[in-house]
């Protein structure tokens, strides 16, 4: 065999009994990713239940009148106090002992008969969550009531409701392709997916080398009729396959929690449903391969460079942020985005997948996306391999 | 056997400038022979056999290991060595066996020729109670003789050994010993680096005394102990390299 695959299978061998490579490539996208997207709906649709049922205190000034807006307030999941001065209200409300302050105004009553305009003023704490939640409560409440009075005032005149919409406009979606679950899954998948792969074989890359030199086993490695060369693309080799799979299981993890029932809570409720064709299957696995080449090439070049795997990690913070910077910016890219964007590294890899994701595939960009990602990595693989044929860097532990 | 003529290596150091590691370094070790590599700390010893091991490239200077050229043959002289060091690390997660069918494999043996070699090492280094166990839960002396049968899975003619029982405890240095001792018996060159007088006067036919990268003397003990008029290694030792009371 050749003496690259006896390297390989031997780290291959190696890495899939490190418990550290097995929980952070498979068990936390699996099971940890599911889970914490389970947890996230939960509390969100706890704290949508809470603030449905809770009653907000809230402090009135109504000088004269407002009596059908009070009870519909008390009819409304409010408490209200009433109070005379602003001040007092303000304090109530800096204590804390009532979410929100309701002014009305003094002509409350006459102006909404008189078919003009009666101002409620809202006071509330902008660092108060209960606070904002109460002023959403309150518009909708008076939206609520606006509309009820519109309907009165236009009945009063024979008018129907028509009249306060000379048009209307309705939206009707087609039947796509992919289901609209799709578009949710295009923002947060490539991300999830581009980051996995480059963080889950931080562990196995930096042993492979880094930890070999620190251990003192590379000499004897060394000293075997093994080329540098094939000794570190055996090593390369299997970094790559551990990148690989850290992307499909962060990929399998992420639609895992897609299909949980939380999941609709926290992003839409069409979240749940998406669809991914084999073609689509085969076309992000193709899209990863430069992708996870580059990663394995960039991290065997830090764990050579590094006498030991505490100075590798140094080196990664500032290089985490050249990955997490692209990967953050494809949740805010736009799906049919400029061909200068098939440039960037990280970036031309994680707008296929959200291409492939929606079903609006540019060639012109996944070509040139790949010719850019395949030169990358073919770069940083040759850097690598000479740095490692570098007999000083091999043994400065 | 192994030749070397006129081997330096000078490292470039960014403090330090160029740091002369080996400088001029020529000997001749036989078959059937212990050469001992006999220098304190930094002498130069781990670099000699770095080099002749083409681990690193000399920076003048040739020689050769089992009749192939280190500069122009080097693969073929590493399939003809076995490096063997003080350090007793091995690759934890995995087993003796897999470690030894692994350098094996590297060695270019395999199938049942490998599996036969690896059978025979288990039984020469009596290592069945924990060939099957992993490494990370082996004895320091279990791991040397996992060590040895490492370097000595191709059956090498020529054995590099720098400072094979550094830090190592009575009983497993003598593991070391005796398997020295075995490999001139069964007519290897071994090529064996030490700053133990006791081990270099116990196991050596031929000490080339190593200092600052230059070897100052060469001989059996008789010769050295007759050349320098001292009777004790330490003595014969200090003497040579210029350091005994009195003198710089």
């Amino acid at each position: 065999m050749n003496r690259t695959f006896v390297v390989f299978w031997k780290e291959l061998r190696e890495v899939l009994r490190d418990r550290r490579v097995l929980f952070s490539v498979a068990v936390s996208a699996l099971l940890l990713t599911p889970l914490l997207l389970w947890g996230i709906g939960m509390m969100v649709q706890q704290r949508e239940e809470s603030a449905r049922k809770v009653v907000i205190p809230v402090a009135l000034i109504a000088p004269r009148g407002g009596e059908e807006f009070i009870t519909a307030l008390e009819g409304g999941g409010f408490v209200v106090r009433r109070v005379t001065e602003r001040e007092q209200a303000e304090a109530m409300l800096r204590k804390r002992q009532v979410k929100a302050v309701v002014l009305l105004d003094e002509q409350f009553d006459e102006r909404l008969h008189n078919e003009s305009t009666a101002k409620v003023v809202v006071l509330f704490d902008p660092l108060n969550d209960s606070s904002r939640d109460a002023v959403q409560r309150l518009k909708a409440l008076t939206d609520r009531l606006s509309a009820e009075w519109v309907q009165r005032r236009l009945a009063r005149r024979f008018i129907g409701t028509e009249f306060t919409q000379p048009v209307a406009i309705v939206t009707q979606a087609i039947q796509t392709e992919n289901p609209v679950g799709n578009l949710i899954l295009s923002i947060v998948l490539p991300y999830v997916i581009v980051l996995s792969a480059f963080f889950g074989a931080v562990s196995p890359a930096f042993d492979l080398v880094a930890g070999e030199k620190e251990r003192g086993t590379i000499e004897t490695l060394l000293a075997t009729p093994a080329s540098r060369r094939q000794i570190v693309w055996g090593k390369f080799l299997t970094v790559t396959v551990v990148c690989m799979a850290a992307a499909i299981f962060a990929m399998l993890g992420m639609l895992l929690a897609f299909a949980l029932p939380s999941s609709s809570r926290i992003f839409t409720e069409q979240a749940g449903k998406f669809s991914l064709s084999l073609p689509a299957l085969g076309a992000l696995l193709v899209t990863l391969v430069p992708l996870t080449v580059f990663y394995s090439a960039v991290l065997t070049i830090i764990s050579t460079f590094a006498r030991n795997q505490k100075e590798a990690q140094t080196y990664l913070i500032p290089l985490s942020t050249l990955i997490v910077l692209p990967a953050v910016a494809s949740m805010f890219t736009r799906t049919e985005s400029g061909l200068w964007l098939a440039a960037v590294p990280v970036l031309n890899s994680a707008m296929i997948i959200k291409q492939v994701l929606t079903g609006i595939v540019e060639p012109s960009f996944v070509v040139v996306s790949l010719l850019v990602s395949c030169a990358v990595a073919a770069i940083a693989l040759q850097i690598a391999t000479r740095l490692f044929e570098r007999e000083t860097v091999l043994l400065s532990s | 056997m192994v030749t070397a003529s006129g081997l330096s290596k000078v490292f470039t150091d960014r403090k330090r400038g160029a740091v002369v590691a080996l400088d001029e370094v020529s000997f001749e070790a036989r078959p059937g022979e212990v050469f001992g590599i006999l220098g304190v700390n930094g002498a130069g010893k781990t670099t000699l056999l770095r080099v002749l091991g083409t681990i690193l490239a000399p920076s003048a200077g040739d020689a050769t290991v089992a009749g192939y050229n280190i500069r122009t043959q080097p693969q073929e002289v590493r399939q003809h060595i076995g490096y063997l060091t003080g350090s007793t690390a091995l690759y934890g997660r995995l087993t003796a066996r897999e470690i030894l069918t692994y350098f094996g494999s590297l060695y270019g043996l395999s199938g049942k020729m490998l599996r036969r070699r690896v059978d025979e090492l288990v039984e020469t280094l009596q290592m069945s109670e924990f060939i099957d166990g992993r490494c990370d839960r082996l004895s320091t002396g279990q791991r040397q003789r996992v060590s040895i049968a490492r370097s000595i899975i191709h059956n090498p003619p020529v054995m590099f050994m720098d400072e094979p029982t550094a830090g190592l405890d009575v009983v497993t240095s003598r593991t070391i010993m005796q398997f020295i001792e075995d490999s001139r018996r069964r007519g290897h060159t071994v090529l064996f680096s030490t700053h133990i007088m006791s081990e270099a006067e116990r196991l050596c036919d031929r000490i080339a005394v190593i200092h600052r990268g230059r070897i100052v003397a060469i001989g059996t003990l008789e010769e050295l102990r007759a050349r320098t008029g001292e009777r004790a290694l330490e003595l014969v030792f200090l003497s040579l390299i210029g350091e005994k009371e009195g003198e710089e």
